[in-house]
């Protein structure tokens, strides 16, 4: 009994060491990848990995970000891979790359204009099969090549690009000009007939290093703007710099993308799809029209959108109704905005605005022959029978398409103050 | 195979002695009667401790013969003795004639009104040898044939001090000492009822301790107590020194790393323990009690938790369960998640962690045994060195391991934190030989984890969990409260309910009366309308809650199981059909 124990304990004991730590890999033998930017050229594909640089993150130098260390913001490497199909590109890395390239924290794939346009199927179907690579990874077009834009960002307060689109991705609920959608998100809306997917636009801004903040021109800076009206000094040598931004968002029909939304039609569609946390309308004062433009900015609080499908003559009628609720943020002429007077022509003034860019927005959409909006979607749930019918054509049935916009604003509060500050008379 | 069978072989050395064996001289020396001569009885005891100096005879010549009183110095009271001889000169007149006139007639003895407390009679020198090193006086008479013992036990003892290592914050601070008979009326202190019962016995043929069976008559199951007493009583070795020696001869795994009896040093958690229905050892020369049986929940239960108020207490012991899970787990996770699994880790922590491993040359796994293994060397050392010098061994191990090896790139830095956390968390557990199956239990779950990562940890959770589950105390299976799952157990095993709340002791060791409170303590101010109307409810249905009424059920079951073990496996089975 006791022999067969000990055989038994052996034999479990020894077999453990053939293994051999089977697949074990040490965190350091690895090359993180935090962004990827893809591109198609002549057929191939081509992707910029952008790797984390162990030694020099958050460094030993005090931090990255400070002027002191004199070393680069950016703590990454750049690799290129290129290949056939989207996985002898990642195993063409292989060949350049002295650690395991390991994709598990890879948080942004950015796809250049022409690849898009080309079709990122291949590419979608690969991340959505490799074990490794999330469906949590953010999908984003940039104009150009995605490949120019991660060699030449420098980085703001991120290490990284993939960082840095991990940020933006919270900061852009701030502002609904733009947003950041995930793989998941994105395969979803593909799989969907009555709905198209979307993707963040990003662009590179460039602009002037302001002078004296590096002085030995390592490529330092945060996003300053102080140097851009002495563009011609001539002694001080300015390195561009090089900063991410978000724009508008890229509209594609199946996995082609067809076009591009500018950021207020893209608030357009995040008005539709009630997806806002938080924005600003600018509207005109009503109490001095003459004086300035838009210099009254509203805060809006709450969004509340529905979408009603009504039939009307055989055909789907879609309803979208907006309730606003915002706050007064902003105020640039004097005089009291909180009565009700003013009040309701500002109210006024922002539905007009909520509707005008969800005008464009179904506009632009109807020309490119798309369906952002998921319109499709709700007629099928609100008609499913209509939906038979029109389902076949559907993105193109799109045109033929009435959208009605019922937009409402609701002032709520004025912040901390009632008046703007008043100038002596 | 061969090499095997060598192993395991069962070797016994065959003792050569010319001599007969120790445990032999005082089976020899029981049948050897008194010799009445006085000198030859002196002599004949002197000699059987081979005239040591420490065996000391008094003469007393009275009129007509003289008395020899033998004691052992250091054993006997040396001021009682001379109390005895004091009397026995002062008082000549009575002794003579006691002496002449009755012999050593015990009767005659006791009457005299010699100072003297307890007097008995022997005839073998046997008896005398075991009265000298009991601390008693012989007093031999010629022509007697017997000896007189009188009882002047009393030797040097540690006082009553606070336990070392159970020490608590609220609650009593006296532990045992190293007297059998102090820790006796320690107990008998606290525990004032004629139920109680304390039964001696002695083990180890050479050195003779004094061992007691101490329970509690009606509430310790009697199967249990004769248990208890059968795996004593086959103990046949030839000393027993601390009571390590009886718990590793009555447990019922003995290859387990798992404790199987508790033990503790404070006469509280002893009472504590009677009153749940278990029985008490306890072993002379030593201040460490056992108690069976036990259960892996009875090693997280600190005394303290019983006089906290009960949300502290409750709070208290859930973060101890948490520390056992650190202790065990936190080294293996760590090296699993990081060498097998680094998708799961945060993405700022998987570059921080990479760039701290960046210098360091061995795969985490040796980082973590290297770690594991200056630990384990460092509380060693610190343990056996004397006070002083350990505070130098912690500042040298802190700066030498959380510094310098971290700087020296021999060790990264998190690596440092997670062994650091896993040592305070195992010394978070209250009981100490639990704590220390965990530590040993690291090194192969740190294996585990290394060889197949989550996987592997999840295989060796298995195997210990199978243990864990096959194990038994005394027939009480060792999670008890678990499997079987026990719903009124519950009160006192990861939570601690409220004194109100805990009605009845552990329903596998305490089923022989299972109540141990009124079910309506729980305590309301005057006018709380809703606890009165709740009162009055009770009481129109004749004063019992259905909890009483179950428990009374239990008590007519209990009465209809007579076999222990039986009873047992009835309990057990019942409460697997009842959890299905």
């Amino acid at each position: 009994m006791r022999r067969a124990l000990v055989l038994a304990l052996t034999f479990v004991l020894f077999s453990s060491f053939l293994a051999g730590c089977w697949n074990r890999r040490e965190i350091n033998e690895l090359a993180i990848v935090s962004a990827v930017g893809i591109d198609r050229e002549n057929g191939l594909w081509r992707l910029t990995a952008e790797i984390f640089r162990p030694l020099t993150v958050g460094g030993e130098g005090g931090g990255g970000g400070g002027g002191a260390g004199g070393g680069p913001v950016r703590q990454a490497w750049v690799v290129r891979g290129e290949g056939y199909t989207v996985f002898q590109a990642v195993r063409d890395m292989a060949l350049k790359v002295p650690r395991r390239v390991y994709w598990a924290h890879c948080t942004a794939a950015i796809v250049g204009e022409e690849a898009a346009r080309a079709g990122i199927n291949e590419m979608l179907d690969f991340w959505d099969r490799d074990a490794e690579l999330r469906r949590s990874t953010n999908i984003l077009v940039c104009r150009g090549k995605a490949e120019d834009l991660i060699v030449a960002n420098q980085g703001s307060l991120e290490k990284t690009v993939g960082l840095e689109v991990v940020g933006l991705k919270k900061t852009a609920r701030a502002d609904a000009h733009s947003r950041i959608t995930s793989i998941h998100e994105f395969l979803v809306a593909l799989a969907a007939s009555g709905a198209d997917p979307v993707a963040s636009g990003l662009e590179l801004k460039v602009m002037p290093e302001p002078p004296g903040l590096t002085p030995g021109g390592g490529g330092e800076g945060g996003g300053s703007q102080g140097g851009r009206g002495a563009g011609g000094g001539g002694e001080v040598k300015k390195q561009p710099m090089h900063v991410l931004r978000l724009k508008g968002l890229a509209l594609f029909r199946n996995d082609k993308l067809v076009g591009f939304f500018e950021p207020k039609e893209a608030r357009g569609l995040n008005w539709v799809q009630g997806d806002i946390t938080s924005t600003v309308i600018n509207v005109k004062c009503p109490l001095h029209p003459v004086k300035r433009d838009n210099n009254v900015a509203l805060e809006l609080f709450r969004l509340r959108t529905k979408l009603e499908v009504k039939e009307k003559e055989g055909r789907p009628e879609v309803m979208v109704k907006v309730k606003a609720e915002l706050g007064l943020a902003d105020q640039g002429c004097p005089g009291d905005l909180t009565k009700p007077g003013p009040t309701r022509s500002l109210e006024r003034q922002a539905a007009t605005v909520i509707r005008n860019e969800i005008e464009a927005a179904v506009a632009k959409a109807k020309n490119l022959g798309v369906d952002p909006f998921a319109f499709g979607e709700a007629i099928h749930r609100g008609q499913p029978k209509l939906w038979k019918n029109i389902e076949k054509d559907w993105p193109q049935g799109l045109k033929g398409l009435t959208v009605k916009i019922d937009s409402r604003a609701k002032i709520r509060r004025s912040a901390l103050s009632n008046t703007a500050p008043q100038e002596s008379p | 195979m061969g090499f095997l069978r060598w192993m395991f072989k069962r070797r016994r050395p065959e003792w050569k002695l010319k001599l007969p064996k120790p445990e032999a001289v005082l089976g020899e020396l029981a049948k050897t009667p008194i010799p009445p001569v006085l000198t030859a009885a002196v002599k004949l005891v002197k000699e059987t401790f081979g005239n040591c100096p420490d065996v000391i005879s008094r003469e007393v010549k009275l009129d007509g013969s003289p008395l020899v009183a033998i004691y052992v110095d250091g054993l006997a009271d040396k001021s009682q003795v001379e109390k005895v001889l004091d009397s026995l000169l002062l008082k000549r007149p009575l002794v003579e004639r006691a002496g002449i006139e009755l012999g050593a007639s015990l009767k005659r003895w006791e009457e005299s009104g010699l100072p003297m407390g307890e007097i008995k009679t022997a005839r073998t020198v046997g008896a005398v040898v075991t009265a000298l090193l009991n601390g008693e006086t012989c007093l031999f008479g010629e022509e007697w044939g017997q000896a007189l013992l009188i009882d002047t036990k009393g030797w040097e003892k540690r006082a009553i001090s606070e336990p070392d290592t159970e020490t608590v914050i609220r609650g009593p601070r006296e532990g045992y000492v190293e007297n059998l008979r102090t820790n006796t009326s320690l107990i008998r202190r606290r525990l004032r009822h004629p139920n109680l019962r304390i039964e001696h016995l002695v083990l180890g043929d050479i050195t003779n301790t004094q061992v007691a069976i101490v329970y509690i008559k009606g509430l310790a199951n009697d199967k249990l107590v004769e248990e208890v007493r059968r795996r004593l009583m086959r103990i046949k070795i030839d000393g027993v020194l601390e009571s390590n020696y009886l718990e590793e001869l009555i447990e019922d795994a003995p290859f387990s790393p798992f404790p199987q009896v508790g033990h503790t040093e404070r006469p509280d958690r002893s009472v504590a323990n009677l009153l749940e229905g278990k029985v008490t050892i306890l072993t002379d020369g030593t201040p460490f009690a056992l108690s069976v049986p036990v259960t892996l929940s009875c090693f997280m239960q600190s005394p303290e938790d019983y006089y906290e108020r009960w949300p502290v207490a409750l709070g208290i012991r859930i973060f101890r369960y948490l520390s056992l899970f650190i202790s065990l787990f936190l080294p293996s996770l760590y090296v699993a998640i990081t060498t097998f699994h680094q998708e799961m880790l945060p993405t700022a922590l998987t570059v921080s962690l990479a760039m701290q491993r960046e210098r360091v040359p061995y795969p985490a796994v040796v980082e973590a045994l290297l770690m594991q293994i200056t630990f384990e060397i460092l509380i060693e050392a610190g343990v056996r060195l004397p006070r002083p010098l350990g505070q130098a061994i912690g500042i040298v191990g802190a700066l030498v391991i959380g510094e310098a090896a971290v700087r020296a790139g021999l060790i990264s830095a998190a690596m440092v934190i997670v062994i650091a956390a896993t040592a305070i968390s195992s010394f978070a557990v209250p009981a100490f030989d639990l704590a220390i199956a965990v530590r040993m239990l690291r090194l192969p779950m740190i294996f585990f984890g290394a060889v197949l990562g989550l996987f592997g940890i999840f295989a060796g959770l298995l195997l210990i969990l199978i243990h864990l589950a096959s194990l038994r105390s005394f027939g009480v299976p060792y999670l008890a409260g678990w499997a079987p799952f026990i719903p009124r157990d519950q009160k006192d095993i990861v939570v601690r309910a409220s004194w109100w709340a805990m009605y009845t002791r552990p329903e596998l060791m305490g089923f022989a009366d299972l109540k141990r409170e009124a079910g309506d303590l729980k305590p309301h101010a005057p006018g709380d309308r809703r606890a009165i109307a709740e009162e009055a409810e009770a009481e129109a249905k004749g004063g019992t809650g259905t909890e009483e009424k179950a428990l009374e059920d239990r008590e007519e079951e209990k009465e209809k199981a007579p076999e222990y073990r039986a009873g047992m496996r009835r309990n057990v089975r019942r409460l697997r059909r009842k959890g299905r």
